[in-house]
């Protein structure tokens, strides 16, 4: 796959969408990995209508179906495809709602972080001076240390809870997206077009946003879709260790987690479907993130 | 070189200061502090008699440098669980959790490095391919996971591992290790593996992307010009400039690696320092917490501290002097 580059060797200016996305569909992994995620995105929205359980509902679920193996019939006549977890929820049921709260929740925060950290990179880099030394020292502490350390100490402060969950989260995540805007941002300000828009005399919040912003997102769109992955992979490892969503809520983790007490007496199916579903989401996602990452470096595109 | 070790001590106690003020602000304005540091099961009477001896009447300013001074001497607090100062009940958990990340560091350089620069030198083969696509489904896998597969694998279905505890362990220099004895690294393949996948996967691409770039030099054309054999090229040209990025990226991440130990410590009952946090999160021992951060804080910058020092130890053309003056 080649690139033109003009003849100084400079990388090229960020492409057309178009011709993105027929490079980008050109990877058939990368296509698969972006068509599972919408799937599963799809099941996960419309989960009451392609499970045939509420397993969150107290009333549609029987205690007397607990720890059924896959492929076994409950008292009232349905089939576990998946089995059944200690409570009774049919497997598959839990599995696409847990999935439910996953991709809200890993989506929900990377975004919010992306808004927080590119407004806090831009300005960064637009103000520099003692702003911007000020900001980056923040950021810079905040990553080094690791998401999930920020995360769990967070949690444990704030106690249980998806919204605060979302708010350990996003704070855990948006100091990568301000660095990432910032170092970009500092590139295009040297380029021709922001010193003929400062020349026309732009305010500076239409510079900003109208100008500069849109030419900072290629590397925002990579990082922002491997942070997705990693925030689900995080929101599952957090309530596999109790301090992420309240156990009364569905969650790919929890369900993990109450697993983990059976595998020593081989019911191994609570741990392994939730574990395989939450490897086959935050795969596809990474597939995707890998390819537009080859795709929107320049320093590849040889 | 002394000089330049002073500065970044002086620069990393600098930002444990910073991380001692947040955890502070963390645990004393966020929340009622009298909730979060007294025992939820103390009576009216010891309440009262607590908040003095704590000083929490005192005002802010005032708590804040009595929490610095017992920083400085080494004292964050008894922990409520052990009734014994949180710091030292914490290093003593220290030397497993150290065990399992350098044992994962160790292994995740001898696996991904050789894959990495394979990757790297025939791009196009299919086990460079399956190696690349290997290493998304590695660092995909969350390690919470990564271990009870371990564990249902290994240990249930195979039966080939323990799967609780360190075993036998031995005293070298006054710091007891599991690695040591057969027993001890017996039971510590498994939570080494859990915490390295990741890693490895990791180091593979780290390696094969600089492999890519540093085969593209002029000074490899030359070398193959000259007639150097392949192997050659490889061990002597490429791996000694791959050496810098990775020894930075090993190092920086080092914390990260100290942060899932919690989770495949929990996981496989490791008794080190992440078990002990969780378990302490959940007791709400919040001095234990403090004692945590503050000793993640300081590993961190030991952990920085090597790295810069193995800057110059690999690349004769760093002088770590002058970058201290920098």
């Amino acid at each position: 796959m080649t690139v033109e580059t003009d003849g100084l060797g400079a990388p090229p200016a960020a492409l057309p969408p178009k011709s993105l996305w027929r490079r980008f569909s050109a990877n058939p992994v990368a296509l698969g990995g972006l068509i599972v995620f919408v799937l599963l995105a799809v099941m996960a929205v419309f989960a009451p209508w392609v499970t045939p359980q509420d397993p969150y509902d107290l009333s549609s679920i029987s205690l007397l179906d607990n720890l059924r193996p896959p492929g076994s019939t409950g008292v009232s006549g349905q089939t576990f495809y998946f089995g059944t977890d200690p409570n009774g929820r049919d497997m598959y049921s839990a599995m696409v709602y847990g999935m439910r709260t996953s991709i809200f929740i890993g989506l929900t925060s990377a975004l919010i972080a992306l808004m927080i950290g590119a407004t806090v990179g831009l300005v960064a880099a637009f103000a520099g001076g003692w702003l911007d030394a000020a900001l980056m020292r923040l950021v810079e502490l905040v990553l080094a240390f690791p998401t999930i350390l920020i995360a769990l100490v967070l949690m444990s402060i704030f106690g249980s809870g998806i919204d605060k969950l979302l708010i350990a989260m996003i704070m855990a995540q948006w100091a990568g997206f301000a660095r990432v805007t910032r170092s970009a941002a500092l590139v295009e300000m040297e380029r021709e077009y922001i010193t003929a828009t400062r020349a026309m005399g732009f305010s500076r919040v239409r510079v900003l946003l109208r100008h500069l912003l849109p030419n900072c997102l290629p590397p925002l769109m990579v990082l922002a879709t491997i942070q997705v992955a990693d925030a689900i992979a995080l929101e599952a490892t957090l309530s596999f260790l109790g301090l992420g969503v309240p156990v009364t809520e569905p969650s790919l983790g929890l369900l993990i987690a109450s697993g983990f007490d059976y595998i020593l007496t081989e019911r191994y199916w609570i741990t392994i479907f939730p574990g395989i579903l939450l490897l086959i989401l935050v795969m596809s996602v990474n597939l995707a993130g890998d390819h537009l990452r080859n795709l929107l470096n320049p320093r590849l595109q040889k | 070189m002394v000089r330049f070790i002073l500065f970044r001590l002086i620069q990393g106690i600098g930002l444990m200061f910073v991380i001692a003020a947040l955890v502070f602000f963390a645990v004393f304005l966020i929340g009622d502090p009298v909730e979060l540091l007294i025992n939820p099961e103390a009576t009216q009477q010891d309440r009262q008699r607590a908040i003095e001896r704590l000083g929490l009447d005192l005002p802010l300013w005032q708590q804040f440098l009595t929490y610095l001074g017992g920083l400085l001497q080494g004292d964050v607090g008894t922990s409520w669980v052990y009734n014994r100062p949180a710091l030292e009940v914490m290093l003593e958990r220290m030397p497993a959790t150290l065990e399992l990340a350098i044992g994962a560091v160790l292994l995740s350089a001898l696996v991904g490095i050789p894959l990495g620069l394979y990757a790297g030198y025939r791009p196009n083969t299919y086990l460079s391919r399956g190696i690349m696509t290997g290493s998304i489904v590695g660092f995909s896998l969350p390690t919470f996971w990564v271990g009870i597969v371990f564990i249902v694998v290994f240990a249930v279905e195979l039966d080939w591992f323990p799967v609780i505890g360190r075993g036998d362990t031995v005293e070298v220099f006054g710091v007891s290790t599991s690695l040591l004895t057969l027993d001890g690294l017996h039971h510590a393949a498994l939570p080494i593996l859990t915490l390295a996948l990741s890693r490895i996967s990791l180091v593979m691409r780290l390696v094969r992307s600089g492999t890519q770039e540093i085969l593209g030099q002029d000074y490899v054309t030359l070398a193959r010009a000259k007639g150097v054999p392949e192997r050659r090229i490889l061990w002597r040209h490429v791996l000694p400039n791959l050496m810098i990025p990775l020894v930075t990226v090993l190092g920086l991440d080092f914390a990260g690696l100290l942060a899932f130990a919690i989770v495949t410590e929990t996981i496989f009952s490791w008794p080190g320092m992440g078990k002990l946090i969780i378990d302490s999160i959940f007791s709400l021992d919040r001095p234990m917490i403090v004692a945590y951060l503050i000793c993640v804080a300081a590993l961190f910058v030991i952990a920085n501290l090597i790295v810069d020092v193995l800057y110059g130890v690999l690349d004769p053309r760093i002088s770590v002097a002058d970058r201290g003056r920098g």
